[in-house]
């Protein structure tokens, strides 16, 4: 990989953080207005499928951490191991990793963009983030706001892979927010834009999935202290911070290098961020991540000297889609004859 | 004769200026972005979706489009700027990714009788792009291409004059080169004793495109 994982998302951005209001630019993307009058409401370009899945296929360099050739699928609707609960009185234990990720302080582009434009660049940034936990097999739950929940696991599928999956999912949204958007919104003169991330497993035991409401509006989810914690670690993240549950930690043998305790300034003292039910003697500590340490050790993961990162082993595999429709390509050039001139403008464009 | 490429495609809405052909463009290449106008040129960037029919993806490319201030008298260029291409001649590409997609001579007469954005992008990026992945994945000998260089312009003549003797070809050029106006009644300049409007007269107008001095210089293939 010798460009940026996120460069189609980036460009794009960059690209509506310089339609401010009053820009002579506004609208370079397709606005929906051929032939309409110029009060008509824009097209939302993220809901185009095609642009949707090129997006996500600039992402393939994931795959050499995952090992597996993802297909661009929309995994939306009810998590495919508990759907047989859709709109059921049953409910099932089974455990889960929920991650919750919330992108801030986007109330301040109203100040310089229209809400088109607003629109477009906190949609590309959470596509960003669903199409990278969609790499990592997570389940996109819900979109809430700019933010999304997300579980990683499943049936047929180990609490280690899940939370592994989580944990590099998070740390790759984490890693686009603040690397790859740097400098494109100091640039504008407006406020940077961050992830606050949560993330927490809970166990067989104490994670219950059933249908919630009725009808048509209801879904299937789960009620467990974990996910709801998770909800809550991530309001006490850092800015492009992940805070992660202790049930994560048996999962990481290298922990210690990883995760440190979270903790607080209270009247001049710090204190540990402990979940506490004191009737039970419950007490669950929180950890702060260091996801750029865990991405960078990495072993298929390794930082340039621009400090991007790039992935040892990438090779291009065939693109499948090339094959099966090969013979519509070849009809598609019948009659066409490139040429070759060896005098090319000497310019770089 | 060379095919004629009618590159005015019938849509069902107006495009009679810029504006209008890049809202077109944009709006039918949901990859693109307009830059605006840099130096010279009118830019575009980001990426082309090569897709099927259904409109299913089947591979994008990175590319910045460039249109001359000579719009629409003018041929885009186009420049590859992501790597799912080899750049090498046999691609028609060039080491700093510039595509070449036709022979020059071609895209002068696109050029001079006016093209459109939205119409090139219609046209000539499926059509390459397809070009290139037969080249590496499918039957690659049935794929038609322009020798390079000299080589393809000597075939751009003998396709447009529809011969391949090359006495009758130099003929043709240098008579094409000393006169200052193409008289339908006049002799053909291939030497046929018929009128050239009952020869070459087509190919004599297609050449207007380009400038005597650049084919004054290919006599030279034909000795």
């Amino acid at each position: 990989m010798n460009q940026k994982l996120y460069k189609n998302y980036v460009d794009d951005i960059a690209h509506y953080l310089k339609q401010s209001k009053g820009s002579s630019i506004t609208k370079g993307f397709s606005s929906g207005r051929l032939n309409e009058s110029l009060s008509s409401a824009p097209t939302m370009l993220w809901q185009d499928k095609t642009k949707n899945e090129a997006n996500f296929r600039s992402l393939s360099a994931l795959n050499s951490i995952t090992g597996l050739n993802t297909k661009y699928e929309e995994k939306l609707g009810a998590h495919p191991s508990f759907s047989h609960l859709k709109n059921s009185d049953k409910s099932e234990y089974h455990y889960i990793v929920s991650i919750f990720i919330d992108v801030r302080n986007s109330t301040g582009l109203f100040k310089k963009y229209e809400p088109d434009v607003v629109a477009n660049i906190c949609r590309t940034i959470q596509l960003a983030a669903i199409h990278t936990c969609w790499y990592f097999d997570g389940y996109i739950h819900r979109l809430q706001g700019d933010g999304l929940m997300v579980y990683f696991g499943g049936k047929g599928i180990s609490k280690q892979a899940a939370v592994d999956s989580a944990l590099m999912a998070a740390s790759f949204v984490s890693y686009f927010v603040k690397n790859d958007l740097k400098n494109l919104f100091d640039e504008q003169g407006v406020n940077r834009i961050y992830t606050r991330i949560g993330v927490d497993f809970g166990d067989a035991d104490t994670t219950l999935w059933h249908n919630a409401g009725i009808g048509e509006c209801s879904e299937v989810t789960t009620t467990s202290l974990h996910t709801s914690l998770a909800c809550k670690m991530q309001a006490q993240a850092e800015s492009n911070g992940i805070v992660a549950g202790d049930n994560i930690l048996p999962f990481k043998s290298q922990h210690s290098d990883y995760f440190a305790h979270k903790i607080y300034k209270h009247n001049g003292s710090e204190k540990q961020y402990i979940y506490e039910i004191s009737e039970e003697n419950f007490r669950y500590k929180q950890h702060d991540f260091n996801w750029e340490r865990y991405l960078k050790n990495h072993p298929s993961i390794e930082e340039d000297s621009d400090g991007n990162l790039t992935f040892r082993g990438t090779s291009v595999l065939p693109n499948p889609q090339v094959q099966q429709n090969i013979s519509y390509l070849q009809q598609n050039v019948t009659d066409y004859k490139p040429y070759l001139k060896y005098k090319f403008p000497n310019k770089e464009f | 004769m060379l095919p004629t490429i009618n590159l005015t495609s019938n849509t069902n809405f107006p495009i009679r200026n810029f504006e209008e052909d890049k809202i077109a463009t944009l709006k039918a290449n949901k990859g693109l972005r307009y830059v605006g106008k840099v130096k010279d040129f009118f830019k575009f960037s980001g990426n082309f979706y090569l897709t099927n029919p259904q409109c299913d993806l089947i591979e994008s490319f990175e590319i910045v489009i460039l249109i001359g201030k000579a719009y629409p008298n003018i041929f885009p260029i186009v420049v590859l700027l992501d790597d799912k291409i080899d750049k090498i001649e046999d691609n028609h590409i060039s080491e700093k990714g510039i595509i070449c997609f036709e022979h020059d001579y071609v895209t002068n007469a696109i050029a001079k009788s006016g093209l459109r954005l939205y119409d090139f992008a219609n046209y000539y990026l499926p059509k390459y792009f397809s070009w290139v992945l037969v080249k590496k994945y499918g039957d690659a000998q049935n794929l038609q291409e322009w020798a390079h260089g000299n080589d393809g312009t000597k075939q751009f003549y003998e396709n447009l004059l529809e011969t391949t003797d090359k006495n009758t070809v130099r003929l043709f050029l240098e008579n094409y080169c000393r006169i200052s106006k193409i008289n339908r009644n006049d002799k053909c300049f291939c030497g046929n004793d018929k009128k050239i409007k009952h020869c070459h007269i087509e190919a004599a107008h297609y050449l207007k495109a380009t400038s005597k001095q650049t084919i004054s210089k290919d006599i030279e293939l034909f000795q």
